[in-house]
C-alpha cells in the first residue's frame, strides 16, 4: 500500500519502453527500468532472436534460447515482440512503436539505426517528445565511432586493462563482462533524466553513452595523477598500503585493509601479534616504511586463521576487512539470503532460476520479481493491443517471416 | 550555474557524502542540473581532500588542492557542519527541509546516531528522497560491518574473478565498486524523483554495494547453481573467443588487446600477419583447436605485434574488421584523438587563490543532444559557501555565523591534519611511477611549454625505462 492507500506500483511506472537492444549493456539498461516498473517492449529478431540466448550458462551445459542463464536475468519484466528489422514492414512498426514509447533504447553499431530509417531525427518527426539511448562501445562521434570491440577491448581502450595486474607482466581485464553493467546503469540514469526532463511536456532528445568512456571514469585517480602531476603510476595489486594485498590464510584469501592509526590500533589488538607492538609502527609513515616486515609478522599469524572467523572478528573491531569470496560463497551468503537479495523466477522452459535481484531497494515503490519473456511470447498481444492489429494481420506477418 | 532547462533544474540535492560512491552519483547528478550542497565537518573533512596535489606539492591549503576531490566534486557547493554538535545537526535538519534529496554514505549507525536517518528526516519534509550508500546495506546480519575499496571488491568476489589463469586472486588497481555504485544510486535517485513528480511521496534508498557487484556476477552464479562449475580467472582470455589477449607492441610497456570473436576474423588476422597458412593449420583452423592451442598462438601473434606501433596496428586491424584496441594508460587516454574529439575529459579551471590552474578529469558518462552538460564548475573549497548557503537558504545573520565559527560548528579550515595528508599525497611519486613527464601540462594544453614553444615530436616522455 502507498501513502495514499493505493497499491503499489513501481517508480517508473508511467514510463513506456521500446527495446531494440541486444547482448548485456543494452539490455541491463532496460532491464533496469523494467524491474523498477517501466513498461518495457524488447524487440527481436524472428528466429533467432537476442544474440544473449545463445550465450550460457545453460542449466545442464544444454544450449537452448530459452534456457540461456544470461538472457532469462537480464530479461527480466520484459515483453518479447519479434519484428525483422531489415523488412520495410518491420521497421513501419517498429516506427509505430517508438511513435507509442517514451524511451527507446538501441545497442546496434552507430549507424545501423539509420539504416533502418530510424534514425533520432525519423523517431523524432514520428515523436516529438521520445528520448532515445544509444549505447555503443565508443559513442556516436568521433574517429573510433565505427570501430569494433569485445569486453577486453573496451576495458583496454577505456584505461582499466592498463592499471590492472602485474608490472612484470601483460596487462589485465577484470574478471567476467563488468563494463557492460557498468555502462547499463549509466544508460539507466542517463534515460530517467532525459525522460523526467520531459515533465510538464518538455521535448525529448538523444542521450549517447559510449561503454569505453563509461570505462575511463573508473580510471578517474590515475587520470587525475596524470592532470595534476605528470604520473603514469605502475598496474600493481598491492603495495599502495600495507595490509591492503590480498594475503593467503589458513582456508582461503584475506584483505585486511588496515587504514590510519585508529584501525591499526584495533587490527594490533584484535590479532595480539607482539610484533606488531610498539612504536615502531605506530605512524602512518612507521607502516608504509616497513611495509614487508609488517605483512611478514601478520602472514604467519593469518595462515593459521580461517577466513569467515577473521571476517567476522575483524568487522567487530570496526576494520574494513574483506575476505576473497567465489560465486559459490555468494550464493550461501547469509547476509545475502537475510536481505532477499536472491530471486526465484518459474519459467514456462527454464523452470526455476535463481539469480540476483534488486540491486537497490526503494522503500515505497516495489522492484518487480518477473520473469524474461520466451522469444516472440508477446507479438501477438503487443501488435493488437497497442498497434490495433487483428489477428489475421499478425498471422499474414508471421507466413513472410517478418514477425 | 546556470542550469536552466537542464533535466534537474530546480532540484536540491544535500550530500553528507565521502569518498567515492555517494559523491560520484551526486556530482552525475549535478551535472544534469541539480543544485548541490556538500556538507564536511572541519574535523573530518572528506578524506579524498588529500591527494594528487597540483605537481605533487601540498602547498599552502593543501586541503582545497587535490585532484581526487576536485575530480568528484565539481558543480557542488560545499558548507561545513560539525554533526557531532547538536547546533550542527539543527542546521543539516534546517537544510533538508528545504532540500528535495538527501544522500549519505556512512555505515548504517552514523546517520542514526546524529538523529538524521529517512524517519527522522522525513518528519521536517514529508516528500524528502534520501539515498543511503553502504558496503552491506541496512539490514541483515552484517549491515553494521565496512566495506569499502578492494575489500569489498574482494568480498562480492570480482577478486576471485580477476587475475592470471592458474594463479590466485588478483584485486583491481582501482576501487573498482564503488563506480556502478554510484551510477545505480544515480539511476535510483532519479526513479524516485520520478515517482514523487507523479504522486507527490518521497521514499529512501537502501543501495549496498555488495549486492552492486554481485549483480554482476550473474554468469558465475548461475554456472555454480546449475552445473556445480565455481568459475576460475580467465586472464584476457574469453570462453567463447580464440585467440584474445594483450599484445607486446614496440615502445615502453606498450599492449594491443586483441579479439578473435570469428572464422572470418581469424582468416583476416592470418593474412594481415603474412601468414595466410596458419588460417589452415589443424593447430588453428576452428576456434576450439585455437582455444586448445592458445599459448602457441600467442607466440606467433606477439612475434608478429612487438616490432609494431600500436596506434597503427590498431588502426590497420580494425581496419580489417577486427575488434582491436590499444591498451591506453591515462595518460594515452588523455591525449587520444577519439575522446579529445568527444570531450571525454572536461577541462576545469580552478580558483585562483588555490593555485590548481587548468585540470583535465573525468567527465559525464552520458551525452544529452538537448541539455548537454556544459557546467565545468570547480568542486567547493572547504566551507566555501558557509556564509552563502546558511544566511541564503534558512537565513543565519552574520552575527550568528560568526558564533558558529567561533564555537567551530562551521570553518573553512581542518581541525587536524587530513588523513593521509602527508603520506598519500605523494603517492604514485616520480620515483615508483611507469612514467613521468616534467612537462605535462605542455603536453595537455594546461600551461605554455618549457621555454614557450613547443618541442618538435611533442612527447619528450621523461620517465625512467624511456619514453612512454
Amino acid at each position: 500500500m502507498t501513502q495514499n492507500g493505493g497499491v503499489a506500483r513501481g517508480a517508473l511506472s508511467n514510463m513506456r519502453v521500446l527495446d531494440l537492444t541486444h547482448a548485456i549493456a543494452g539490455p541491463y539498461c532496460t532491464k533496469l527500468l523494467a524491474d523498477y516498473g517501466a513498461d518495457v517492449v524488447k524487440v527481436e529478431r524472428p528466429g533467432t532472436g537476442d544474440m544473449a540466448r545463445r550465450l550460457g550458462p545453460f542449466s545442464g551445459d544444454a544450449p537452448d534460447p530459452e534456457r540461456s542463464g544470461l538472457f532469462l536475468y537480464l530479461n527480466t519484466n520484459k515483453r518479447s515482440v519479434t519484428l525483422d528489422l531489415k523488412s520495410a514492414e518491420g521497421r513501419a512498426l517498429a516506427l509505430r512503436l517508438a511513435a507509442d514509447a517514451d524511451v527507446v533504447v538501441e545497442s546496434f553499431a552507430p549507424g545501423v539505426m539509420a539504416s533502418f530509417g530510424l534514425s533520432y531525427d525519423a523517431l523524432r518527426a514520428a515523436n516529438p517528445a521520445v528520448v532515445l539511448v544509444s549505447v555503443s562501445n565508443f559513442g556516436q562521434t568521433g574517429p573510433y565511432r565505427d570501430y569494433r570491440a569485445t569486453e577486453l577491448v573496451v576495458e583496454a581502450m577505456g584505461g582499466l586493462v592498463a592499471v590492472n595486474g602485474a608490472p612484470d607482466r601483460e596487462p589485465l581485464k577484470l574478471g567476467l563482462a563488468q563494463a557492460p553493467y557498468l555502462s547499463g546503469a549509466v544508460a539507466a540514469a542517463g534515460a530517467t533524466g532525459a525522460f523526467f526532463a520531459r515533465r510538464g511536456g518538455g521535448a525529448g532528445q538523444h542521450v549517447d553513452v559510449a561503454i569505453s568512456e563509461c570505462v575511463t571514469t573508473v580510471i578517474r585517480t590515475q587520470i587525475v595523477d596524470y592532470s595534476y602531476m605528470g604520473v603514469v603510476g605502475w598496474r600493481r595489486p598491492g603495495q599502495v598500503l600495507p595490509l591492503h594485498n590480498i594475503m593467503p590464510c589458513r582456508d582461503g584469501y584475506v584483505v585486511p585493509q588496515v587504514g590510519n592509526n585508529r584501525d591499526w590500533e584495533h587490527f594490533v589488538a584484535f590479532t595480539g601479534i607482539e610484533a606488531l607492538q610498539g612504536p615502531r609502527y605506530a605512524s602512518a609513515e612507521g607502516r608504509h616504511r616497513f611495509t614487508r616486515e609488517i605483512e611478514g609478522h601478520v602472514q604467519m599469524w593469518l595462515l593459521e586463521q580461517g577466513k569467515k572467523e577473521l571476517f567476522h572478528q575483524a568487522q567487530e573491531w570496526r576494520l574494513p576487512f574483506g575476505i576473497v569470496q567465489d560465486a559459490g560463497d555468494l550464493l550461501r551468503c547469509e547476509h545475502l539470503q537475510a536481505r532477499g537479495f536472491f530471486t526465484t523466477q518459474r519459467h514456462p522452459v527454464a523452470g526455476a532460476v535463481r539469480h540476483p535481484g534488486p540491486p537497490f531497494r526503494l522503500s515505497l515503490t516495489p522492484w518487480r520479481a518477473g520473469r524474461a519473456p520466451m522469444l516472440g511470447e508477446h507479438t501477438e498481444e503487443v501488435l493488437c493491443g497497442r498497434l490495433g492489429l487483428g489477428r489475421e494481420g499478425v498471422a499474414a506477418l508471421r507466413r513472410k517471416g517478418i514477425v | 550555474m546556470h542550469t536552466e532547462g537542464m533535466p534537474l533544474h530546480g532540484i536540491r540535492i544535500l550530500e553528507a557524502g565521502h569518498q567515492w560512491a555517494a559523491p560520484i552519483a551526486i556530482q552525475f547528478l549535478a551535472g544534469m542540473g541539480a543544485e548541490v550542497i556538500k556538507v564536511e565537518s572541519t574535523v573530518h573533512p572528506d578524506m579524498v581532500r588529500s591527494g594528487s596535489y597540483p605537481d605533487g606539492v601540498p602547498g599552502e591549503g593543501y586541503w582545497n588542492r587535490g585532484g581526487r576531490f576536485n575530480d568528484v566534486n565539481r558543480n557542488k557547493r560545499g558548507i561545513t557542519l560539525d554533526l557531532t554538535k547538536p547546533e550542527g545537526c539543527a542546521l543539516f535538519r534546517q537544510l533538508a527541509a528545504v532540500s528535495d534529496v538527501v544522500a549519505e554514505n556512512f555505515t548504517p549507525r552514523v546517520m542514526a546516531n546524529f538523529g538524521l536517518d529517512y524517519e527522522a528526516l522525513r518528519k521536517v519534509r514529508g516528500d524528502l528522497i534520501m539515498l543511503s550508500v553502504t558496503g552491506f546495506g541496512h539490514s541483515g546480519p552484517w549491515r553494521d560491518y565496512a566495506g569499502r575499496g578492494s575489500g569489498l571488491e574482494a568480498t562480492s568476489s570480482l577478486t576471485y574473478m580477476t587475475g592470471y589463469p592458474g594463479e590466485g586472486p588478483m584485486k583491481s588497481g582501482v576501487p573498482y565498486t564503488d563506480i556502478p555504485a554510484a551510477y545505480h544510486a544515480a539511476f535510483a535517485v532519479l526513479a524516485a524523483l520520478n515517482h514523487r513528480d507523479v504522486t507527490g511521496e518521497g521514499q529512501w534508498i537502501d543501495l549496498a554495494m555488495y549486492e552492486i557487484g554481485a549483480s554482476a556476477m550473474t554468469e558465475a552464479l548461475l554456472d555454480a547453481q546449475w552445473n556445480g562449475r565455481v568459475a576460475k580467472p580467465r586472464g584476457d582470455r574469453h570462453r567463447a573467443f580464440a585467440p584474445q589477449g594483450c599484445y607486446p607492441c614496440a615502445g615502453f610497456d606498450e599492449w594491443l588487446a586483441l579479439s578473435v570473436t570469428s572464422e572470418r576474423e581469424w582468416r583476416a588476422l592470418a593474412a594481415l600477419m603474412g601468414r595466410p597458412e596458419l588460417a589452415e593449420d589443424s593447430r588453428f583452423a576452428t576456434r576450439a583447436a585455437r582455444a586448445e592451442h592458445h599459448d602457441e598462438l600467442d607466440g606467433v601473434i606477439a612475434a608478429w605485434t612487438k616490432a609494431q606501433e600500436p596506434q597503427t596496428l590498431m588502426e590497420r586491424l580494425q581496419g580489417a574488421g577486427l575488434s582491436a584496441g590499444r591498451v591506453l594508460t591515462s595518460k594515452d587516454a588523455l591525449l587520444d584523438p577519439h575522446y579529445r574529439q568527444r570531450g571525454t575529459f572536461p577541462m576545469v579551471r580552478h580558483r585562483p587563490e588555490t593555485h590548481v590552474g587548468d585540470r583535465a578529469q573525468t567527465g559525464m558518462p552520458v551525452r544529452m543532444s538537448a541539455t548537454p552538460c556544459h557546467l565545468e564548475s570547480p568542486a567547493p573549497m572547504l566551507g566555501q559557501d558557509n556564509a552563502a548557503v546558511l544566511g541564503g537558504l534558512i537565513g543565519l545573520t552574520a552575527p550568528e555565523l560568526s558564533v558558529l565559527t567561533d564555537t567551530g560548528i562551521i570553518g573553512d579550515r581542518p581541525v587536524a591534519t587530513v588523513r593521509g595528508a602527508a603520506s598519500e599525497g605523494k603517492r604514485p611519486d616520480r620515483e615508483s611511477a611507469r612514467t613521468y613527464d616534467e612537462d605535462y601540462q605542455a603536453l595537455l594544453g594546461t600551461a605554455p611549454p618549457p621555454g614557450g614553444k613547443r618541442q618538435p615530436g611533442g612527447h619528450p616522455g621523461t620517465g625512467k625505462g624511456g619514453a612512454s
